[in-house]
């Protein structure tokens, strides 16, 4: 009997995290008045059902079998004055293998990114040392050396391949280090982020165009222009796929691959914004400028909630899976604990990296580790309770075999997410829009008017090559980060005079029966 | 100090040998299931692409009859037997087995003119017209129509029961599967009549605008028939309740000629005069999908399979085809997994149904030219009836011409056979005729002006103003027209159709002749035969006048 009161009250208290947002759910007053019962008895149903469905998911919860890392002290005794080799000391032997530092001087600073389920990790060095290896497993895949900059690096969809951002393209490499696409259209990058479940890879770079690209078509979906300058700050909210991008100006603005405007701008520092942060949830952000300044903010409402000082301007930021803020700054490493909550007065844990420069931090997805990439290499750091302890085979998996990695493959790409659904509100989808009518009927016939638009004749001026030749010209003309159907067309008919135009000159020089110019004048009869 | 670190043992998440199955954690928080509508909905959209690319509904045709195929019966016992009759005077019992997905076809044919239960029990003599014949649920009692309906007993050679209300010839008669003493039958008058097998005259009697072609009772819902109507639709009618109907089922672009219901009640097959058959789910009002192929033609009999997953159909090309009743459900064994995978994707449909692009995969279907042009057609034709009576209400005093129910409209009277008067009658509504016969008027009014026009016959002068010109409508004095004598600008008299407005003016001054009435005009037949012998083209010239006149005075 006690028993079944402790699960009623675990469930209770874990409810609210099941039950989806209601909105427009009809009341219990609304329902009385339905006439329908047809209609009244379903939306009951269905009323039902999903309370049952909260009440299960939060009943599973039982069932979970890992509970997440901490790190507790007596007396006067601080969590952050412990160091890495204290905590070696007290760990199990399996968790003293994930303190590491990999001592790379000739090639640094690193730049990494860890795989969806933490398992593999791949390392950027400035000076052109790429390398990726199964960490858990200490198995090295790939080490390659590219004899040019590489400035960002990031996992594809899973382990099999990885973008680069080199001295002037963006390359895509496999699990074995073989160069399998050069994408000549992403142009001196500075920043990659990747969209799992919309399979787009982007980038952004020293002109300040945000490229969105398919990686399972290998479409160019979206050319964005920020018109903002050079950007080397981006991170992605994972929970609805908007990319965050950090500008010199000290604005932080809101991107998604349907609008050639920011859907958001806002104002976070005096200063250029040197690193964003975004946590799983899509609630916070935390950025850090040059001005000194660490701010946090609720981006539901798009207002700070807390300020931080840092005597050296953070130079990379990285929320866990538990919500742990992780931030570097000169050779330090700070992570702060529930300071999305409250304003904090010390933080959980320090780490000084002597004697370097950290250019890029990332925590492991469902580990308690820390991955640093510094001037001297790369180390990983163990920060007891950052990594969701209890995961989820079907969605990221660090124990698949080949076999469930090519199923899971087969699975994401069937159930690849459109980019056109990118929107702020990803619950938005199969809800009533309950805008105004006139807004509505606005965009209904905007709508309708492009449609017609792209519908209308081409009419192109008989002008046919040169630079101002009227098909480039076209292509000049329009809006250049729209990809519409006539646009398509447009850069068919090009290709295809330019084609043309290859075979034309190849054949002037091959055809020798064609009569010259002076023949007439000689004596000799033509062969016929 | 106290720490805990994650620190998974690997053997907790993989398995022990290959042929174990893999260990699947899971994890139900949203924070680690982002874009969980996004998701969602792309896999209801491919889980309804699938739906309509496996949508493949014919299982297969047997074929035996040497002509169409005009009625079946289904066993209620057995799952694989049905009993089809044909146009030749052959009747033939199919055994459906289900071989590999093959069919073995028709087993026996044999030739007798009314047969009860398979075995040839008794030979009936029925009366030569052509006689519908539906057995009782439980007891040795069928019943046959013809110009009335008889109840037979097996054991007996003659009717035990007669009973008839009015009518010329009744179509169809079918037995209640729950109330089994009551049966219904529709005749030829446009009328439905029920019967209780307890009682010596029949119960009640609704007339339709037009003809209804058969009927079927609901096996659920003892109460509930649904009638295959002429004017291309089928209702639903709640015999407690019969002045306005249930449901309305359209899209057929045809007369709806045979009917049957799932045994679940929940939904109903309907078979054609457009070649095509449509199952309803028997609450909605449009076709949840249409069947057809190229070689089929006029459907004159359709069953619901006893397991409700197959639907048969008879057609006028001697065949009985065999469809699956979900289209693209898949035949044969599914395993577990399998089986929950299709609910998961058919649950996902029903979720995300009135997103417009799921509506859209989900409601397209392939129809035969014939049909969408019929639609089309169809389509202008009711708009500009609505317009038309849109108009009429505009021009009218208000509340003149009331709005009617789409489920009332085909209902012209119902009529009460009650114990203590011999028929009491109840109209539906005061002014009957300019509700509901009128449409009836001027299709018939059509039909005769179509047929004259073919046969290239004048319609006689007395007739033709009896009809408007424009709206077609038959011109009663005072009810549908008005009558108005002037004298300028010539004494005439001026019929005004009350429906369209339109007036004609018929002068009636001294002297006045018709066409018709003036001598020269008047064909002589003494004549034509004199002249007949001596100039031929003449006789070419006078033929077509010759054969007008002749078939004139024949009408």
């Amino acid at each position: 009997m006690k028993d079944l009161d402790i699960i009623d009250k675990i469930v209770a208290k874990n409810l609210p995290k099941y039950v989806r947002p209601a909105e427009g759910k009809l009341g219990s007053r609304q329902l009385k008045k339905i006439k329908d019962k047809k209609l009244k008895g379903t939306l009951e149903r269905i009323e039902k059902v999903s309370k049952e469905a909260a009440s299960k998911a939060a009943r599973s919860e039982l069932l979970l079998t890992e509970e997440p890392g901490y790190l507790e002290v007596e007396g006067i005794e601080k969590t952050f004055n412990i160091t890495q080799k204290q905590l070696k000391d007290n760990v199990d032997v399996d968790s003293t293998k994930k303190i590491f530092d990999l001592k790379l001087t000739t090639f640094g600073p690193y730049s990494l990114d860890y795989t969806r389920s933490g398992r593999h990790i791949v390392i950027g060095g400035q000076k052109g040392h790429i390398s990726s290896f199964d960490w858990m497993g200490n198995k090295l895949n790939c080490e390659i050396y590219v004899k040019e900059t590489v400035r960002d690096v990031k996992w594809l969809h899973n382990e099999l391949f990885f973008a680069v951002a080199q001295k002037k393209y963006v390359f895509i490499y496999d699990h074995n280090g073989l160069e399998v696409h050069r994408l000549k259209k992403h142009i001196e990058v500075n920043k990659l982020e990747f969209l799992p479940y919309h399979f787009l890879l982007v980038s952004v770079g020293n002109s300040g165009w945000l490229k969105y690209q398919d990686t399972s078509t290998g479409q160019l979906v979206a050319e964005l222009r920020t018109k903002l300058g050079c950007c080397d700050v981006m991170a992605q909210n994972p929970w609805n796929a908007i990319m965050h991008l950090g500008h010199s100006n000290g604005t932080v603005t809101l991107w998604s691959p349907n609008m050639s405007s920011p859907l958001v701008k806002m104002l976070t520092h005096k200063g250029p914004v040197k690193a964003v942060a975004v946590d799983h949830t899509g609630k916070y952000m935390a950025t850090s400028g040059l001005d000194g300044q660490l701010k946090l903010w609720d981006i539901r409402t798009y207002k700070p909630l807390q300020q931080y000082y840092t005597r050296s301007p953070a130079s990379s930021l990285t929320i866990s899976q538990l919500g742990l803020l992780g931030v570097g700054w000169g050779p330090h490493v700070t992570v702060w604990k529930d300071a999305f909550l409250k304003k904090q007065q010390s933080p959980y844990m320090n780490h000084l990296q002597a004697g370097t420069q950290i250019k890029d931090i990332n925590f492991c997805p469902f580990d308690d580790v820390l991955g640093l990439g510094h001037s001297d290499g790369v180390s990983s750091l163990i920060i007891p309770g950052s990594g969701e302890p209890n995961l989820d085979s079907l969605e990221a998996n660090p124990y698949q075999s080949n076999k469930q990695r090519q199923e899971a493959e087969v699975h994401s790409l069937l159930d690849k997410v459109q980019s056109e659904m990118i929107v702020l509100d990803p619950t938005f989808i199969g809800k009533v829009d309950r805008a105004s009518k006139n807004l509505l009927t606005k965009e209904l016939k905007e709508e309708q008017e492009a449609q017609r638009a792209g519908k209308g004749k081409l009419v192109l001026k008989n002008k046919m090559r040169g630079k101002s030749s009227s098909l480039k010209r076209y292509l000049r003309k329009k809006q250049k980060n729209v990809i519409d159907e006539q646009k398509l067309k447009v850069q068919k008919l090009l290709e295809q005079e330019r084609e043309a135009r290859k075979k034309r000159t190849v054949d002037d020089g091959e055809d020798k029966d064609r009569p010259k110019a002076l023949e007439r004048f000689s004596n000799k009869k033509r062969k016929s | 100090m106290k720490v805990k670190v994650l620190s998974r043992a690997a053997s907790e998440y993989t398995r022990e040998t290959p042929q174990d199955i893999h260990k699947i954690k899971r994890n139900y928080d949203p924070k680690l299931h982002p874009l969980e509508k996004a998701r969602e909905y792309t896999r209801a959209l491919n889980a309804v692409k699938l739906e309509r690319m496996f949508a493949k509904p014919f299982v297969g045709a047997l074929s035996g009859h040497s002509d169409g195929v005009y009625c079946m019966a289904k066993h209620p016992k057995k799952l694989t037997t049905i009993m089809t009759g044909s146009g030749d005077g052959g009747y033939g019992i199919c055994q459906i087995e289900k071989q590999y997905g093959r069919l073995s076809d028709i087993k026996a044919l044999l030739k007798v003119s009314v047969v009860v239960r398979q075995r040839v029990i008794y030979t009936f003599l029925v009366e030569p017209i052509k006689p519908a014949i539906d057995h009782h649920r439980n007891d040795p009692i069928f019943a046959t129509s013809g110009s009335q309906v008889d109840i037979w007993d097996e054991n007996r050679s003659d009717p035990i029961k007669t009973l008839s209300w009015g009518a010329d010839t009744i179509n169809t008669v079918r037995f209640n599967q729950i109330e089994t003493n009551v049966l219904g039958s529709c005749g030829t008058d446009r009328t439905i009549i029920l019967y209780d097998l307890r009682m010596n005259s029949p119960l009640t009697k609704l007339v339709l605008q037009m003809r209804t072609n058969a009927i079927a009772w609901n096996p659920m819902e003892a109460f509930n028939f649904t009638a295959a109507n002429e004017d291309h639709n089928c209702y639903t009618f709640d015999m407690r309740k019969m002045d306005c109907a249930l449901n309305v089922l359209k899209d057929h672009v045809s007369a709806v000629l045979d009917l049957d219901y799932s045994p679940t009640g929940e939904e109903i097959v309907t078979g054609a005069y457009d070649r095509s058959l449509r199952i309803y789910s028997s609450r909605q009002g449009h076709s949840r999908d249409i069947y057809h192929t190229k070689r089929m033609q006029r459907i004159f009999c359709v069953k619901f399979s006893m397991d409700s997953k197959y639907v048969l159909s008879g057609s006028d090309d001697g065949s009985i085809r065999l469809w699956k009743a979900k289209a693209s459900e898949k035949l044969g064994p599914k395993d577990y997994r399998e089986r929950a995978h299709l609910e998961y994707q058919e649950k996902l449909i029903e979720r995300y149904k009135y997103l417009p692009e799921i509506k859209r995969i989900a409601k397209h279907r392939n129809v035969p030219k014939a049909i969408k042009n019929a639609q089309n057609t169809k389509r202008i034709m009711l708009q500009s009836q609505r317009q038309k009576e849109e108009n009429l209400r505009r021009h009218s005093k208000k509340g003149t011409v009331p709005y009617q129910a789409e489920r009332k409209k085909p209902i012209v009277e119902r009529q009460v056979l009650s114990t203590k008067s011999k028929t009491k009658l109840t109209t539906n509504s005061s002014n009957s005729y300019t509700n509901n016969l009128a449409s009836l008027g001027r299709f018939y009014v059509n039909t005769m002006k179509t047929i004259g026009k073919k046969q290239v016959l004048r319609i006689d002068p007395s007739i033709k103003r009896t009809m408007c010109k424009r709206c077609e409508s038959i011109l009663l004095p005072g009810v549908t027209s008005r009558v108005r004598i002037k004298s300028r600008p010539e004494p005439c008299y001026q019929v005004l159709c009350i429906e369209c407005n339109t007036s004609k003016n018929y002068p009636t001054r001294k002297g006045y002749q018709l066409f018709s009435e003036k001598p020269e005009n008047i064909f002589r037949s003494n004549e034509s035969s004199a002249e007949n012998g001596e100039d031929i083209s003449i006789i070419k010239q006078t033929k077509k006048k010759y054969n007008k006149n002749n078939n004139n005075k024949e009408i």
